[in-house]
C-alpha cells in the first residue's frame, strides 16, 4: 500500500479526531466533574457507543477472529459474559451511581476511599488498576505502530504508528476530556461496527458464493469448528466458567467502564446500557465469525491466525477501503487508549495527589485537580509509550492473560462495598493484595497446582473473599453514621437485602 | 408493579425467587449451551445449530434483563426517590 495515500489518510483522520476534541473542548468547563465525567449527562446513543469502542481494541477483533479460526465458536463465550454484566449492572450499577452522583465521586477508587473510609483501599485499588491498564494501554500505541508498518511494508516505521496514535489521542483529550471522548468514541464506533460488517459482507461474497456456500464449505473441511469444546478442546467447561465469571466481574469493575456507568444521564441510559452492550458484542463477535470462517476456506493452516483479518482484507478489498478498513483498526486502538488515559489520570489526580495538596494548603481546588489530570495525560501517555517500546515481545500475551483478572480480583471488594456493611478496609486491602499475589504465583507456575483447567483468578477471588469476610468480622468497621452514608437511601424498600 | 417496591411482601418474594430461578438457568445454559456436537442442521442455512442454540440463550438472558430493568425494576422507587431533578427519573 503507498505510505504517502497512507499519511494522508492518517492526517485526515487525526484533523477529524482533534476537531471533535475541539468541539469537546468547547462545552467543558474546568470541574472534575464536567472534565472527567461530562457533567454525568451521557446520554443512550453516545453510551452504546462509547461502551462497545472503549471496550473493543484492534487486538479484539484480532483476536476474536484468530480464535474463532483455530477453535471455533467458542469465543462467543465473551458475549455470555457481557451479557451476564447486565443484572450485576442494574443492581450494583444503580447503587453505585446513585452514590457517585450524590457525593460527587469520579472514579471507582475514590467511590472505595469513601465508602471504607481509608486511603488505603482507593490506594491499593488504584495501583492494582494503573499496573494493568498502563501495559494495555501501552499495547493499543504497539497495536497501531505495528499495523501501520505492516500495510505499508515498514513504509510507516513502527516508532512513527506508535507515536502517532500516542500524540493524537493526547490532544483530544486533554482539550475536551470525556466530551471528546465521547464525540470521538461514536465516529470510532460506529467506523468499528460499519467497516467490519462490510468487510464481513465482501470477503463472504468474494471468496464463496454467500454464506450458505461457506458454511457448508466449513462444514465439510472442519466439521468440529462449528461446536465447543473445538477442534482443540480448548472450550471445555472449567474454561467457560472462568470467562465467564471473569469477564463479566472485570467487565463491570474496569475504572473506565465504572466512569461510563457513573457518567449516565439517568436511570434509564444505565438500564439501556446493560442490554445495548451485549447486543453491540454480539453484532462484532457475528461479524468476526463468518470472517473467521472465510479465513478456513480460504487460507486452510495459516500460521499466524491472529493476522487472518488484515492479512484477508488487504488481499480482496479495494484499496480505498483497505484505507479505511486500516483507519478503522487505528480507530480502534485510539479509542480504547482514550478510555483507559483519561480515567488513569483522574485517578492519579483524586487519590494521589489531592491528599498531597489538601495536606499542605488545607484545600485541593477542582480547577487545580483538573488542571492535574489534563497534565497527568502526555506523562501517562508516555510511560504507554515506554511499554510499546521497550516492552517484551510477548507482552500481548501477557497483558490479555492478567490485565482482566487482575481486575476481577477488586470486584469482591466492590460489591462488599456496596452491600455489606460490615466490611472494613483492612479485610479490603488484604483480600485485594493476597489474591492479586496468589493469582501471579498461579499464573506464572511459581506455586505448582493442577487446576484442571479452571483459570487461576478463580481460585486467588475465593481466597480473596475468604479473607474479606474473615478478615471483616475481626476488625472494625467505619462508623454507623459514615456507613449510612453509603446506605441508608437504600434501605428502606432494599429489593436485595429484604 | 407497586407491590414489587414493597421490600417483604409474598408477592416480592415469589418474584425474586422466579428471577434467581430463571438467571440461574439461563445462565447455566450459556455456560454449557445445549445442544453440542449438533453443528447440523445448519439454521436457515447460514448458522450451525450450536451456534444458533447458543445465541438463543444468550438472546433469552438480555430478554431476563430487560424484563428486570424494565418490568419489575426493583430500584425505580429508590431512584426516584434520590433523584435530583426529574431528567433521573427512570
Amino acid at each position: 500500500m503507498s505510505v504517502t495515500a497512507m499519511w494522508i489518510a492518517l492526517c485526515c483522520f487525526a484533523a477529524v479526531m482533534v476537531y471533535l476534541g475541539y468541539l469537546g473542548h468547547r462545552g467543558t468547563s474546568s470541574t472534575m466533574e464536567d472534565f472527567v465525567l461530562g457533567s454525568r449527562k451521557l446520554g443512550k446513543v453516545p453510551a452504546f457507543f462509547t461502551v462497545t469502542a472503549t471496550l473493543f481494541s484492534a487486538f479484539s477483533y484480532f483476536g476474536i477472529t484468530g480464535q474463532y479460526y483455530t477453535d471455533g465458536i467458542g469465543p462467543w463465550i465473551q458475549v455470555v459474559s457481557t451479557a451476564v454484566v447486565g443484572p450485576i449492572l442494574y443492581f450494583a450499577g444503580t447503587r453505585i451511581w446513585l452514590v457517585a452522583r450524590r457525593y460527587g465521586f469520579v472514579n471507582v477508587t475514590e467511590y472505595l476511599s469513601d465508602r471504607f473510609q481509608a486511603r488505603s483501599v482507593g490506594l491499593v485499588a488504584g495501583v492494582i488498576m494503573i499496573v494493568a491498564l498502563v501495559p494495555y494501554m501501552g499495547a493499543q500505541f504497539r497495536g497501531s505502530g505495528l499495523t501501520l508498518e505492516a500495510v505499508t511494508g515498514g513504509g510507516i516505521p513502527y516508532w512513527a504508528g506508535a507515536v502517532f496514535l500516542a500524540v493524537v489521542v493526547t490532544l483530544y483529550v486533554m482539550s475536551g476530556g470525556f466530551r471528546s471522548v465521547v464525540w470521538t468514541d461514536v465516529l470510532q464506533g460506529a467506523l468499528m461496527y460499519v467497516l467490519l460488517g462490510v468487510a464481513m459482507l465482501i470477503l463472504v461474497y468474494s471468496a464463496t458464493g454467500g454464506f450458505s456456500d461457506l458454511m457448508d464449505a466449513v462444514e465439510d473441511q472442519s466439521a468440529e469448528l462449528l461446536s465447543v469444546p473445538g477442534p482443540n478442546g480448548v472450550f471445555g467447561l472449567p474454561y467457560l466458567i472462568s470467562v465467564m465469571v471473569i469477564f463479566a466481574a472485570a467487565h463491570f469493575t474496569m475504572p473506565q467502564l465504572q466512569q461510563r456507568w457513573m457518567a449516565a444521564r439517568n436511570h434509564s441510559t444505565l438500564k439501556f446500557m446493560a442490554l445495548s452492550l451485549p447486543i453491540g458484542t454480539a453484532i462484532i463477535y457475528i461479524f468476526a465469525f463468518f470472517i473467521a470462517m472465510v479465513g478456513v476456506v480460504t487460507l486452510p493452516g495459516f500460521d499466524a491466525p491472529e493476522a487472518i483479518y488484515p492479512t484477508m482484507i488487504i488481499d480482496v478489498l479495494p484499496e480505498w477501503l483497505t484505507l479505511i478498513a486500516i483507519l478503522a483498526i487505528i480507530a480502534a486502538t485510539g479509542s480504547t487508549a482514550n478510555s483507559i488515559v483519561l480515567t488513569m489520570s483522574s485517578m492519579v489526580a483524586k487519590e494521589y495527589v489531592a491528599p498531597v495538596v489538601h495536606r499542605r494548603s488545607g484545600g485541593d481546588s477542582d480547577r487545580f485537580l483538573t488542571l492535574t489530570t489534563r497534565v497527568m495525560l502526555p506523562l501517562l501517555v508516555a510511560g504507554g509509550l515506554l511499554v510499546a517500546f521497550y516492552g517484551p515481545s510477548t507482552i500481548l500475551s501477557i497483558i490479555l492473560g492478567i490485565t482482566w483478572p487482575a481486575v476481577f480480583l477488586i470486584f469482591p471488594t466492590l460489591m462488599a462495598g456496596l452491600y455489606w456493611r460490615r466490611a472494613t478496609a483492612a479485610a479490603a486491602v488484604a483480600s485485594m493484595v493476597i489474591s492479586e499475589i496468589l493469582f501471579l504465583c498461579l499464573y506464572q507456575g511459581w506455586i505448582s497446582l493442577d487446576l484442571g483447567g479452571w483459570n487461576p483468578a478463580l481460585p486467588a477471588g475465593v481466597v480473596g473473599v475468604l479473607i474479606l469476610v474473615g478478615g471483616s468480622l475481626v476488625t472494625t468497621p467505619p462508623s454507623r453514621d459514615h456507613l449510612d452514608r453509603h446506605f441508608a437511601m437504600f434501605e428502606d424498600a432494599d429489593p436485595v437485602r429484604a | 408493579m407497586s407491590e414489587d417496591r414493597q421490600p417483604a411482601g409474598p408477592g416480592t418474594r415469589r418474584r425474586r425467587v422466579i428471577a434467581v430461578v430463571i438467571g440461574l438457568v439461563l445462565a447455566a445454559l450459556m455456560v454449557a449451551p445445549w445442544p453440542q456436537g449438533e453443528y447440523e442442521p445448519m439454521v436457515l442455512g447460514v448458522i450451525p445449530a450450536s451456534l444458533f442454540f447458543w445465541i438463543l440463550w444468550t438472546a433469552a438472558f438480555v430478554g431476563y434483563v430487560a424484563w428486570i430493568a424494565y418490568r419489575w425494576d426493583p430500584y425505580a422507587e429508590i431512584v426516584r426517590r434520590n433523584s435530583p431533578s426529574s431528567d433521573d427519573e427512570s
